[in-house]
């Protein structure tokens, strides 16, 4: 589904605005780094080859409510696996690949990408694994709405970009994006929960989220997508008057979760 | 898979220039695509663009039908046709389609065409090793290049794997009628096995590695003169156009 994908091209935005994306992804990117330092050659070696793993299972399609199929993003997954640093360093590996061997994506909007993708879809939705994991919530259940939640934020942050960039009116991309999204982003979800209540049941010991069930990473970007969200109308190309509508799409987004956790607390019982 | 193997064909190419000079060009190609707006100037760039990868060895057919990969993202910039103001084409339902709306997707269309024309052909020229190298000498992280050389030498391997599963799959039933929930059951236990293979062989890479003694630190050459002065021309003639693209 490329014609609404997370993926932004080269030519979409103009020079100084695709290097804003980088200023966004690179600290995070750094601290990556950083924290991967200690293990070295058996992560990178492991971060590689989980690299790999995600454009292998991005092989296996989904159905998706609507006759249609989707393929998994993993961005959620591999967090959920392997940990907020690992996981965006295999991110910024398939980020990086997916631009010059595949074509989706490019180089300059790679910092863009890096943050929809990695920060966005990996931080947020690895940390709201952890959240409700920490509150007892089923595997399953978890990894199904942070997988949905964090493709929908992801979206929600692709439909600004594309209103930054000056190429579609800001209702219209969040419209378009999230309505797309929340079909797809339920696909995401159900492969993402089933892979990772497999996991659980037969090797728990394998999931970092298992040992490790920090909140920091992904309260941070959402923090940052919040603050994103409440700039002025007039940031986004847009006159006042459309804001309402701007946010009840932020609203759907809002919905959305609380409906998530519904369910969640439905599964609890 | 063969998408690899074709952009490996550099071997065969009229032309082994430094792989960090390709990575500028393509930088360098990417930023003058974007100063341009006129159609006359993007022709001219599109033709120059072909026209010089046709004389180095570069498979232009297969670079062009490649790069249609592009399009289907370039529809998300649909919208600019119904809401750039201008002289009225058509309406569709309440919306009203403008010349100069269509123009302006047009420019976005031959922009990402170009950009990623490009990328590839630069990617076609170094390989695709040679260009993460390329990037390496110009600053990427060592450790990014170790994790994006192996993960492209395994890519190979994993996508056969995903391929076997998938056919044995396929081949122990016919069309899956089950419900959705199942049926995402099934995919998630298969892309969990994928993980755990890839843990397995992640592994035995790992220890490959240690019995052989070869560290993953990748060192990059130096830049010798003739590379550093092709890449002061490219970022001459690259401000040049940018200024005059700009003025």
């Amino acid at each position: 589904m490329n014609l609404l994908a997370l993926h932004l091209p080269d030519g979409f935005m103009s020079a100084p605005l695709a290097l804003a994306g980088w200023v966004l992804a690179l600290p995070a990117l750094l601290w990556s780094f950083h924290q991967c330092r200690e293990g070295d050659d058996r992560e990178t070696t492991l971060a590689a080859l989980l690299a790999a793993f995600l454009f292998a299972a991005q092989t296996f399609h989904f159905p998706v409510p609507g006759g249609t199929s989707g393929h998994l993003v993993g961005a959620t997954l591999v967090v959920i696996l392997c940990g907020p640093a690992l996981g965006l360093l295999t991110l910024t590996s398939v980020v990086v690949l997916q631009a010059l061997v595949f074509g989706d994506g490019g180089l300059f909007t790679m910092g863009w990408n890096l943050s929809n993708m990695g920060l966005v879809s990996g931080f947020v939705g690895g940390s709201l694994y952890n959240i409700l994991r920490r509150r007892n919530a089923p595997a399953f259940g978890a990894a199904l709405l942070a997988g949905w939640s964090a493709t929908l934020l992801a979206a929600l942050c692709t439909g600004l970009e594309l209103a930054l960039a000056g190429l579609t009116p800001l209702p219209l991309s969040l419209s378009a994006m999230l309505s797309v999204q929340l079909f797809m982003g339920f696909g995401e979800g159900l492969v993402t929960a089933a892979t990772v209540s497999f996991l659980a049941r037969t090797r728990p010991q394998l999931l970092h989220s298992e040992k490790s069930r920090s909140i920091v990473p992904g309260l941070i970007v959402l923090t940052a997508v919040g603050l994103a969200t409440l700039a002025p109308p007039t940031v986004y190309g847009m006159e006042s008057g459309q804001y309402p509508g701007v946010l009840a799409y932020i609203g759907v987004v809002g919905v959305t979760l609380v409906a998530g956790a519904v369910l969640m607390l439905w599964g609890k019982r | 898979m063969r998408l690899l193997t074709r952009l490996s064909e550099q071997h065969s190419l009229r032309l082994a220039p430094d792989n960090r000079v390709v990575v500028v060009l393509a930088l360098s190609l990417i930023l003058i695509t974007r100063s341009l707006s006129s159609f006359s100037q993007l022709a001219a760039l599109q033709a120059v663009l072909l026209l010089g990868m046709a004389s180095i060895g570069v498979r232009v057919i297969w670079l062009v039908s490649r790069s249609l990969l592009v399009f289907p993202f370039t529809l998300a910039a649909l919208p600019l046709i119904f809401t750039v103001p201008g002289e009225t084409i058509f309406h569709l339902g309440c919306f009203t389609a403008s010349q100069q709306g269509l123009a302006r997707w047009l420019v976005v269309v031959i922009h990402c065409w170009l950009c990623y024309q490009a990328l590839l052909a630069c990617v076609m020229i170094a390989g695709p090793f040679g260009f993460i190298d390329g990037l390496a000498g110009l600053g990427l992280p060592k450790r990014l290049v170790s994790i994006l050389r192996l993960a492209l030498r395994y890519l190979d391997i994993l996508l056969d794997e995903a391929t076997r599963m998938r056919r044995a799959r396929s081949l122990r039933g016919g069309p899956d009628k089950r419900p959705l929930l199942q049926r995402a059951s099934t995919t998630g236990a298969m892309i969990g096995t994928l993980f755990l293979r890839s843990l397995d062989r992640a592994d035995r890479v790992q220890t490959a590695r240690a019995c052989r003694g070869g560290p993953l630190a990748f060192q990059a050459e130096k830049l010798i003169l003739g590379a550093k002065l092709q890449i002061a021309v490219i970022a001459v003639i690259t401000g040049l156009v940018l200024f005059y693209a700009g003025s």
